[in-house]
């Protein structure tokens, strides 16, 4: 066991113990929400800042896939944003949740969705507001589990 | 990433990431990752309009949720139709 000093190994401990939730429920009785970082936005919502932004965008359930595009301020050689721009679905898969919907895969396609832009350079003030915000905003809804994507 | 997937699953709502890096996400130990093993940057789910791989991605991130784990292990996946 070591010797707990100060932050540096309450910060190691909790990094070694990795929050996990048990889940008891069937895919086909579910409801999923996306959660991504890949830069997604409706084309009216603002753009994420490339600059650095810790900010996130709320897709509601129904959107129309044709109407995002992508915001994102990773260099092209590690995220070429024109392919998702072809095809939300690539990093924010509205249509195919909505497909495994109708098949009865799984229950239902969550009434909210986020999106956030992860090369944000704000890390603290992401993991002090954002994070806690985001999980807030997902607890509150009705969403069963999380799919996670990240660009 | 991870943080905020970690915060989700602390409050109480069980998660699945795909992730592309999985060196990176490795290092903060996902509760649930899956890997699909040689896809670009930018292609997380698969290609523009190859709904075929995407679903089947999505669906492989998804089982998981039903699958005993070992929290912080990142599974390797394989998708042949990319």
């Amino acid at each position: 066991m070591p010797k707990i000093d100060g932050g540096v190994a309450l910060m190691d401990m909790s990094r070694k113990a990795i929050p996990y939730t048990p889940n008891e429920k069937e895919l086909s009785e579910m409801t999923i929400a996306i959660v991504s970082t890949a830069g997604a936005h409706l084309k009216d919502q603002e753009p994420f800042n490339t600059d650095g932004d810790h900010t996130y965008r709320l897709i509601s359930g129904d959107a129309d896939t044709s109407q995002f595009t992508v915001t994102h301020g990773a260099p092209k050689e590690h995220y070429n944003t024109d392919e998702p721009k072809k095809d939300i679905n690539v990093i924010f898969p509205l249509d195919r949740l909505r497909e495994l919907k109708e098949e009865g895969f799984i229950g239902d396609v969550n009434n909210k969705h986020i999106s956030m832009m992860g090369y944000a350079m704000r890390l603290k003030q992401i993991l002090d507001e954002t994070v806690p915000q985001v999980a807030k905003e997902i607890t509150r809804s009705k969403a069963d589990a999380v799919l996670l994507t990240a660009g | 990433m991870v943080a905020v997937q970690r915060a989700i699953e602390m409050s109480g709502i069980p998660t699945v990431l795909v992730t592309l890096d999985k060196e990176q996400s490795g290092l903060m130990r996902p509760p649930r990752a899956i890997h699909p093993v040689g896809f670009k940057f930018g292609h997380s789910l698969g290609k523009p309009d190859d709904a075929e791989t995407q679903k089947a991605v999505i669906k492989a991130a998804l089982e998981q949720l039903t699958l005993k784990q070992e929290p912080g292990h990142i599974h390797d996946k394989e998708f042949p139709t990319y």
